[in-house]
């Protein structure tokens, strides 16, 4: 068993497999060894997000981790869908501020496929959206100026559009 | 304290701190408060319409929007030929040369350029290619590929690693194109034969081509003619076809053995399969398997009704004896014919749900997907459709872990005759 300590103090008591869905963890516990009874500090998590963090990682535990020799050229462009799976879907319903706290602590502690549910989930918030709708949505001011955003739609003509 | 933690550590407190301060200053700086990395993976799910908004949005979205925006390029001089059932608008490009010379610094943002039909002035394009030395693809049709290649040389790109020759229609240019390049990076390879694809022995050369190892390797030929035949470019390009992980052959014919030969060269290294073959059940496709490799495949299912139930019941008896739980095998898609009737898909039944039971307990599987082949001539109540695969109850298995997608693909001679590098053709 693991002992996590989060930012607000808190501690969570995981099943090492379960803990080690976060690369960051697996590191660490790499480094501290196997024996250390020491609590793992996460000072850039609270209790509330870690909670769900470890309900993902509780029910995901068993899949394989993503390879980390997985093929670059693959990554490198546009070619994903944004489909997500039942559960997933399902456990990534939050209010917004819980939705990017959890994705930043997926970003933190390193855990792919949970960073990933987070992105497809905004991306589908963006999608269909215009700026306008999209700063509204995401409280962003818009900081252009007339001419830069005339020279933007200059530039933009010279991509290909599909 | 190792490195590795040091600096996961104080990258954390970076994005905290950043964090916090941008919490402060809400409504002055971007309170879109993700890192930067991670707004770059979200807009990656974004396609291209939806990226041009975002560069709307406000100065940091631009940033990171407008790169990913400007991935590709096409030259095109001449106005775009009306194409039936074509994924990609072709643009008039005629005066590229003019807009990189005009913005240098533009150049640098193109990722893929594909140059596609004869321009009048090919030669004022060699001379701002320099500039696109970030390229990571290079598309040209055949025709204008030779020329190209001996006056641009590959080796200013030091991120190229895709090429890909469209409307091959004779194996002596593909010959002609690889008598000059030279490009130590290439993974990848892309070939689409034109429907007049022809080959002669008397084009062998002597030389093999000057190219190293290939990754990722294409071919699609919608060559209808039966007497059609790719053997003597395969032979040719087989010294550097024995390293692959990705292997993509679409035939109108199945039933090549050069591309069986190509499969067999490489069953210990690919990690994805898609090819026109039907796969034996009894030898190469369990070998293929056993390597514990395999990543993702795509099965061709044979169209013959009694033929197609021997094959399923032969791939159940294969999947009892193989054992999937040490298999990295995470997705597995067949191909079903758009002649596919209802009646034989009731009679299959029995056999479908077999192994759906089985490919739902492979603890890594993740998806299995039925590509169901558009008819070229419309639908008609005699054939299965998306709906009646959808909610077949031989798939329940697979459907309660959620394991199952039904997806339309086009047949094979319907596809775009425009062929993208792999991740485009991935996104169909």
């Amino acid at each position: 068993m693991i002992v996590l300590k989060t930012s607000d103090n808190e501690t969570f008591t995981v099943e090492r497999d379960v803990a080690e869905r976060s690369v960051l963890i697996k590191n660490m516990l790499d480094d501290i060894g196997e024996n250390s009874e020491q609590a793992i500090p996460l000072p850039n998590v609270n209790s509330s997000v870690l909670k769900k963090v470890l309900e993902y990682c509780e029910h995901h535990r068993g899949e394989p981790l993503p390879a980390a020799d997985a093929d670059t050229s693959q990554d490198d462009t546009r070619k994903r869908t944004t489909d997500i799976s039942e559960w997933d879907q399902k456990f990534i319903t939050v209010d917004q501020e819980m939705l990017f706290e959890i994705i930043l602590a997926a970003n933190y502690l390193d855990i792919k496929s949970l960073l990933d549910v987070g992105c497809k989930t905004v991306a589908n918030m963006i999608k269909g959206k215009t700026p306008e709708e999209i700063r509204k949505l995401f409280n962003i001011v818009n900081d252009f100026t007339p001419e830069e955003e005339a020279q933007i739609k200059k530039e933009n003509e010279w991509a290909e559009d599909r | 304290m190792s490195n590795k933690y040091r600096l996961a550590l104080s990258q954390s407190l970076m994005i905290s701190g950043e964090r916090s301060l941008q919490k402060l200053w809400q409504d002055q700086t971007n309170p879109f408060w993700l890192p930067d990395d991670v707004v770059h993976l979200i807009l990656g799910y974004l396609d291209t319409h939806q990226l041009e908004q975002c560069t709307h949005v406000c100065r940091s979205w631009r940033c990171i929007a407008q790169p990913m925006l400007f991935d590709l390029v096409t030259v095109n001089a001449a106005p775009a030929p009306p194409r039936i059932m074509n994924f990609f608008s072709v643009h008039t490009r005629r005066d590229f040369p003019s807009f990189i010379l005009a913005n240098p610094g533009r150049g640098l943002l193109f990722k893929h350029l594909k140059h596609t039909t004869p321009s009048n002035d090919a030669a004022s394009l060699y001379a701002v290619m320099p500039y696109c030395s970030l390229l990571r693809s290079l598309t040209l049709s055949c025709a204008l590929a030779p020329p190209f290649l001996q006056h641009v040389s590959l080796q200013q790109f030091p991120l190229l690693r895709t090429l890909v020759l469209t409307e091959i229609s004779a194996f002596r240019i593909v010959v002609d194109c690889f008598r000059f390049v030279s490009a130590d990076l290439l993974e990848e390879l892309s070939l689409s034969l034109a429907k007049s694809y022809t080959e002669r022995s008397v084009d062998v050369p002597q030389r093999q081509p000057c190219l190293p190892a290939i990754r990722t390797f294409s071919l699609f030929n919608d060559n209808e003619s039966p007497f059609a035949s790719f053997s003597l470019l395969l032979d040719y390009l087989f010294p550097i076809l024995l390293r692959l992980r990705r292997l993509v052959a679409h035939t109108i014919h199945f039933h090549s053995p050069d591309i069986v030969r190509l499969v067999e060269a490489n069953e210990g290294t690919l990690k994805y399969l898609d090819s026109s073959e039907v796969l034996g059940p009894s030898d190469l496709l369990p070998r293929l398997l056993n390597h514990g490799v395999l990543q993702e495949i795509t099965l061709c299912l044979p169209v013959l009704p009694n033929i197609l139930g021997r094959y399923l019941s032969d791939l159940g008896t294969m999947f009892l004896n193989l054992n999937l739980d040490d298999s990295p095998l995470r997705r597995i898609s067949f191909v079903v014919s758009s002649t596919y009737g209802l009646l034989d898909l009731g009679q299959h039944s029995d056999l479908w749900a077999q192994l759906a039971g089985i490919l739902s307990r492979a603890p890594y599987l993740e998806m299995v997907t039925l590509l169901l082949e558009v008819p070229p001539w419309g639908q008609s109540s005699m054939f299965v459709t998306k709906n009646d695969l959808s909610v077949h109850p031989a798939f329940n298995v697979l459907r309660e872990v959620g394991r199952i997608e039904v997806i339309y693909r086009p047949s094979p001679g319907r596809k775009p005759s425009v062929i993208l590098p792999s991740e485009f053709v991935a996104s169909l």
